[in-house]
């Protein structure tokens, strides 16, 4: 059991290490003597701050890793240990690679041989760096805490009599660190002599007692200057009871007893001060003793007579009262009272004054203070008085009372201003005091340098000083003000006016109007053109009369005032009663009348008189005053525009019948007329007027019983809407209308051209429209049948154009052929028998000509046709050169017409197609030439006569006029083809051309006396003729 | 383009005037050959051109066509149209002899690009004449470009 416990006990042992290393983290190290080797666990070689595969194990690289600091004393007492054979144990840096600290402890010891000899040392290691911080820590608080007290640490070894002192006690001698020699003496020769006793004394009691305690002594630094200190220290002893070491705490109270001195200093001062105030000064406690009393406080009081309970003689009223005040102050507050007392047989009058002193939050004491304000009280009373009465007489003085101070650097200002001030200028005295600028603004700006400049002087001269002047109140009210002061220069050189200044406005108002006035009336009275007059009540008197009734009446006033009644002699004698009766009358009320006087010289004026009675405050006529106007003009005027007026009446009825007789004519002209005519307003489409023929087609009547009725009313509904909506347009529009319509009326159905024409007010609106309108229906109708017929004509010109043309193109192919094929037959009978045979001759002859006759029809009729499709070309056509070209034509292909004469007249250019005219000239001098060849003498003349007839006239067989209108026909000959060749086309053409031109043609003739073709183109043929005469 | 010098193509309907044509011309030696056909469509197919056309190109066109205005069928001015729109016939040589002096048909023919337009004298001698004379004119002495089909 044993045996086996044992080994478990070792196996125990091996565990509880291996978790001790592993818990605290440990390395263990072990050096070998023999072999001088060194080993060491991972876990060391880390703390060391070494890789473990990079770094072996050995005391080198040990010692490396020690902070250099320590490196010395580490291996020191590494092989102190080794060789003591102590206990290693030790506390050391190592400086990690990162250059942090790392603080290790190391604990170890020496292993010996079996032969006794030492082997080696073993050992672990630790990390104890947080240990070391937080020690560190403590060591700086303690030192940290020391300092700030001004404290520091001593021992003194009884034994040795030796000391050692902290650096900071040092420091509290004016030592340098480590200079204090450790001698007693030392700190006795700093130890202020006066307190040196003392401090030995302490000393000694101290063996006694074991607790040292030097309260208060002065230490005396290098530079002279006092410390004060305070030690506390404890006595250690030895078994046998001796004293053998005292450890002791030095503390620096310097600023504690400056302190304390300054107090007394202070309170010395206090109590100086308390005894010197000019009043009653005392403090008490809660027992009522008085702790503080200046003389004064004795005075009244004596030594301890403010206790309350003393004061027999107090009222009880007065005693309840401090009791209350008391308990006031008790309760923190600061009660300020005023109070009355009998004092040394007179009743004086107190400020009395009482806070709560505080001590610790507690209320230790009362403080109280008396001031004596009997006087003050007194003068303040008189003074109240005093400026009561002033105040009140300065309120109640009409106007303001006020002090106005001049400065020497010109500055000035209103020190006092009385209420009045806001009657007079409308400003608050306390604005006019805080700022006199205010009233040097109100003054009108024209008498503002005047009153200023008056101030001066009055400054100046220290003159009395009065003024008048207008000022404008902020609301626009105008005043005169004046002020009257008398100056007084004070010493600091200010000038000083006490002033009264009043609103004298009313009466300054009242004189400049009433100047004003007079002014006014004398200037209109004596500068109006009427007579201005002025009469006693009885009118006997005349109290005053304007200049102009010299002018007017043609005598001088004087006379009038001399003479009244000369007014009447003045009358015009006609209307003289008629005046009089209404002045007696109206005497009282007043009159308005008109009438001539007669000037001295007989001229007649007419006078217009207005008078009215004056009356006084009580409504009494005081007298009569009166206006005569001079109206001879406006008389002679009036008279003018009568005659005149009757002038133009009687134009006027002149012209009345005139118009009476226009419009009976216009109406019958009206009437007359084809059109239907009539005037409809805008309103309700009434028919103001209209004219028989409209009245007819209503079927209501004559046009009376139509005016006035509503278009409504006078045509069938249907064509009245028609109507009314026309009417509408040309209301709204205003413009004129002209349309064409077919309407319903109750008569008959028409067609009308109408005419709508609105009628304005001379402002421009519409207030009627004038309706003509035209009955068409025969042109209509014409119209209709006219278009009807054109279009069966172009359907019938169509046909005969297609015709033509197929009769031109189809008819001539077998002609050809004829004509081809009786040819080749000739050809084929050359030499042949057969044309031996004049029949056969003869008969292939007049095929041949025959067909060719046949060709030159066709060529007409297709001539003619072309003619009647052709586009006109319209342009200027100078026929004499169209005559000479045909005539040229005619010689080159016929023989005869080189025989004939021709005669060209004058010609005129015209508008028309000039191929075409060309043609008509060629078929007609052809014509004229051929048939005129037998006659011995040819001849042919074109011409044309002055209103644009053109004419070809010859000598030849010419023709019956029975046949005239057959001529122009197609193919239609008037003589047989032996006698003239033709077709009978060329003036089916030539009349074709002309028609196409809108003109006409036309032959006159007699057989054998030649013929003339006349033809005319457009009418305005006749107007380039003239023209064309003209420019020639 | 082929031309046979001396091939001519009438599109005539009328029989008579086929005759006279021929008449004209017969015994002139400038002319070889006279193809006559009668009416429009035929002168297309004639020179395959027509809507019947084969495929190929006709390879001995006429050195002149006369070509009458009024035809059966296709009317000249159409058969003309043809001509001058289809690439192998465009450069033809096409005198238009007609009985119509309508200028709308003139106009119509040289805007289509008609090499001449001849009316057909109503005087049989006359016919004669001027049927010589634009034979020889067109088939002797006028030049015509060579065909660009030619010149590939």
């Amino acid at each position: 059991m044993n045996h086996c416990s044992e080994k478990t006990s070792l196996g125990d042992s091996e565990a509880f290490l291996s978790l001790a290393l592993r818990v605290t983290k440990a390395g263990t190290w072990r050096w070998d003597k023999v072999t001088n080797q060194v080993f060491w666990s991972k876990e060391n070689c880390q703390l060391l701050g070494y890789d473990p595969q990079t770094t072996a194990a050995s005391y080198e690289n040990w010692l490396k890793a020690v902070h250099p600091g320590d490196r010395e004393r580490v291996a020191s007492q590494l092989a102190q240990a080794f060789s003591a054979a102590t206990e290693l144990n030790l506390e050391y840096r190592v400086l990690l690679p990162d250059g942090s600290v790392r603080w290790l402890a190391a604990f170890g010891e020496r292993i010996d041989g079996e032969d006794g000899e030492p082997a080696g040392m073993i050992g672990i290691q630790l990390d104890i760096t947080e240990r070391k911080q937080a020690e560190k820590a403590q060591q700086t608080r303690l030192q940290v805490a020391m300092e700030a007290a001004s404290m520091g640490i001593w021992e003194s070894d009884l034994r040795t009599h030796t000391e050692w002192w902290s650096p900071q006690v040092e420091a509290l001698f004016g030592f340098a660190p480590n200079t204090f020699d450790g001698d007693r003496n030392t700190f006795l020769a700093r130890v202020h002599p006066d307190d040196r006793a003392t401090v030995n004394a302490d000393w000694e009691a101290a063996m006694r007692t074991g607790i040292l305690r030097d309260n208060d002594y002065r230490i005396i630094l290098p530079d002279q200057s006092i410390r004060w200190l305070s030690t506390l220290g404890k006595v250690f002893y030895d078994e046998a009871g001796h004293p053998i070491q005292v450890i002791g705490v030095d503390v620096d109270i310097t600023e504690r007893k400056q302190a304390e001195i300054a107090l007394a200093r202070s309170e010395a001062l206090f109590r100086s001060l308390v005894d010197n105030l000019p009043f009653e000064v005392w403090a008490k406690d809660r027992e009522e003793r008085v702790i503080v009393q200046n003389p004064l406080a004795r005075l009244r009081w004596g030594d301890n007579l403010y206790q309350i309970a003393d004061r027999s003689n107090l009222s009880p009223e007065l005693r309840a009262a401090w009791q209350e005040q008391d308990q006031r102050v008790w309760n923190g507050e600061v009660v300020q009272v005023e109070e009355s007392d009998w004092v040394h047989g007179e009743w004086r009058t107190y400020t009395k004054i009482m806070a709560p002193i505080w001590h610790n939050g507690e209320i230790e004491a009362v403080l109280g203070v008396n001031i004596d304000i009997t006087d003050r009280k007194r003068t303040e009373e008189e003074l109240r008085q005093s400026e009561l009465r002033f105040r009140n007489m300065a309120a109640n003085v009409p106007g303001a009372i006020f002090r106005y101070v001049m400065h020497p650097d010109g500055s000035d200002q209103v020190i006092y201003m009385s209420p009045g001030c806001f009657d007079l200028w409308e400003v608050e005295a306390d604005v006019v005091v805080e700022d006199a600028r205010i009233l040097w603004e109100l003054i009108d700006d024209e008498d503002r340098p005047a009153m200023y400049e008056s101030v001066l002087a009055s400054a100046r001269t220290l003159q009395p000083w009065s003024w008048q002047w207008r000022i404008t109140t902020p609301s626009g009210k105008r005043k005169w003000l004046e002020a009257s002061g008398r100056p007084q220069r004070l010493p600091n050189g200010d000038v000083v006016w006490d002033s009264l200044i009043v609103d004298i406005s009313d009466r300054k108002w009242a004189a400049m109007a009433l100047q004003e006035s007079e002014a006014r009336f004398r200037q209109l009275a004596e500068n109006i053109r009427e007579v201005f007059w002025m009469a006693d009540i009885e009118l006997s008197q005349i109290l005053y009369v304007s200049p102009a009734y010299e002018l007017i009446w043609g005598r001088t006033c004087a006379s009038l005032y001399d003479n009244p009644e000369s007014l009447l002699e003045a009358m015009h004698p006609e209307d003289r009663d008629r005046v009089l009766t209404v002045i007696q009358q109206r005497r009282y009320q007043g009159w308005n009348q008109e009438y001539r006087i007669v000037q001295p010289d007989g001229s007649v004026r007419w006078i217009w008189e207005r008078a009215f009675p004056v009356t006084d405050a009580n409504g009494q006529i005081q007298r009569v005053v009166g206006i005569c106007q001079d109206i001879s003009d406006r008389k002679q005027a009036e008279l003018e525009i009568r005659q005149l007026n009757e002038a133009l009446e009687q134009q006027n009825r002149n012209l009345e019948a005139l118009v009476e007789e226009r419009t009976a004519l216009l109406l019958t002209f009206i009437n007359a007329l084809p059109d239907y005519i009539y005037v409809i307003e805008r309103e309700e489409m009434r028919i103001l007027f209209c004219n028989d023929r409209l009245a007819r087609v209503t079927l209501l009547g004559d046009r009376y019983a139509v005016q006035g009725k509503t278009i409504f009313e006078c045509f069938p509904p249907e064509t009245a809407a028609d109507f009314a909506e026309q009417n509408r347009q040309v209301f709204e529009s205003g413009e004129t209308m002209h349309i064409q319509e077919d309407c319903e009326l109750a008569s008959q159905h028409l067609h009308v051209d109408t005419y709508k024409i609105p009628l304005r007010r001379p402002d421009g609106t519409v207030y009627a429209l004038i309706s003509t309108s035209r009955d068409i229906t025969e042109l209509v109708l014409a119209r209709q049948a006219l278009i009807q017929r054109t279009a069966q004509l172009e359907v019938s010109n169509k046909e005969l154009e297609s015709f033509s043309y197929s009769v031109s193109h189809d008819l001539r192919a077998p002609l050809r052929h004829i004509h081809g094929f009786v040819n080749a037959l000739q050809q084929r009978l050359q030499g042949h028998h057969a044309l031996s045979d004049p029949k056969v001759v003869h008969y292939l002859q007049v095929i041949e000509t025959s067909s060719q006759k046949m060709g030159l029809l066709i060529d007409g009729l297709l001539t003619l046709s072309r003619v009647g499709r052709k586009p006109m070309h319209y342009a200027p056509v100078q026929l004499r050169s169209l005559v000479e070209e045909a005539i040229a034509l005619v010689q080159s292909s016929a023989e005869t017409a080189l025989a004939t004469e021709f005669v060209i007249g004058e010609l005129p250019t015209v508008q028309g197609d000039e191929t075409l005219l060309q043609q008509v000239f060629s078929n007609l001098i052809s014509n004229a030439v051929k048939f005129s060849q037998h006659h011995p003498t040819p001849r042919v003349e074109i011409g044309s006569s002055p209103e644009g007839t053109i004419w070809i006239k010859d000598n030849g067989v010419g023709f019956q006029m029975e046949y005239a209108d057959k001529l122009f026909g197609a193919f239609q000959r008037l003589h047989n083809q032996l006698e003239f060749e033709g077709t009978g086309i060329g003036l089916a053409i030539v009349q074709r051309i002309i028609h196409r031109h809108g003109g006409i043609i036309w032959a006159e003739s007699q057989p054998n006396q030649g013929a003339t073709f006349f033809f005319k183109l457009t009418s305005d043929l006749n107007f380039s003729h003239e023209k064309d005469a003209m420019l020639f | 383009m082929n031309l046979d010098p001396t091939r001519i193509l009438l599109v005539e309907d009328d029989p008579n005037d086929i005759e006279l044509f021929q008449l004209a011309l017969d015994g002139y030696n400038f002319v070889n050959q006279i193809d006559v056909v009668m009416d429009g469509e035929a002168a297309l197919d004639y020179l395959h051109i027509g809507s019947a056309v084969s495929e190929s190109v006709r390879s001995d066109l006429p050195r002149l066509v006369l070509l009458d205005l009024k035809l059966p069928k296709l009317n000249g001015i159409e058969v003309l149209r043809a001509i001058r729109s289809h690439r192998h016939t465009r450069d033809l040589v096409v005198v238009v002899m007609t009985s119509s002096a309508e200028n709308q048909d003139l106009r119509t023919c040289y805007e289509l690009g008609v090499n001449s337009y001849i009316v057909k004298p109503l005087d049989f001698q006359q016919f004669l004449n001027v049927t010589r004379q634009v034979g020889f004119y067109w088939m002797m002495l006028n030049q015509i470009p060579a065909s660009q089909t030619e010149l590939e």
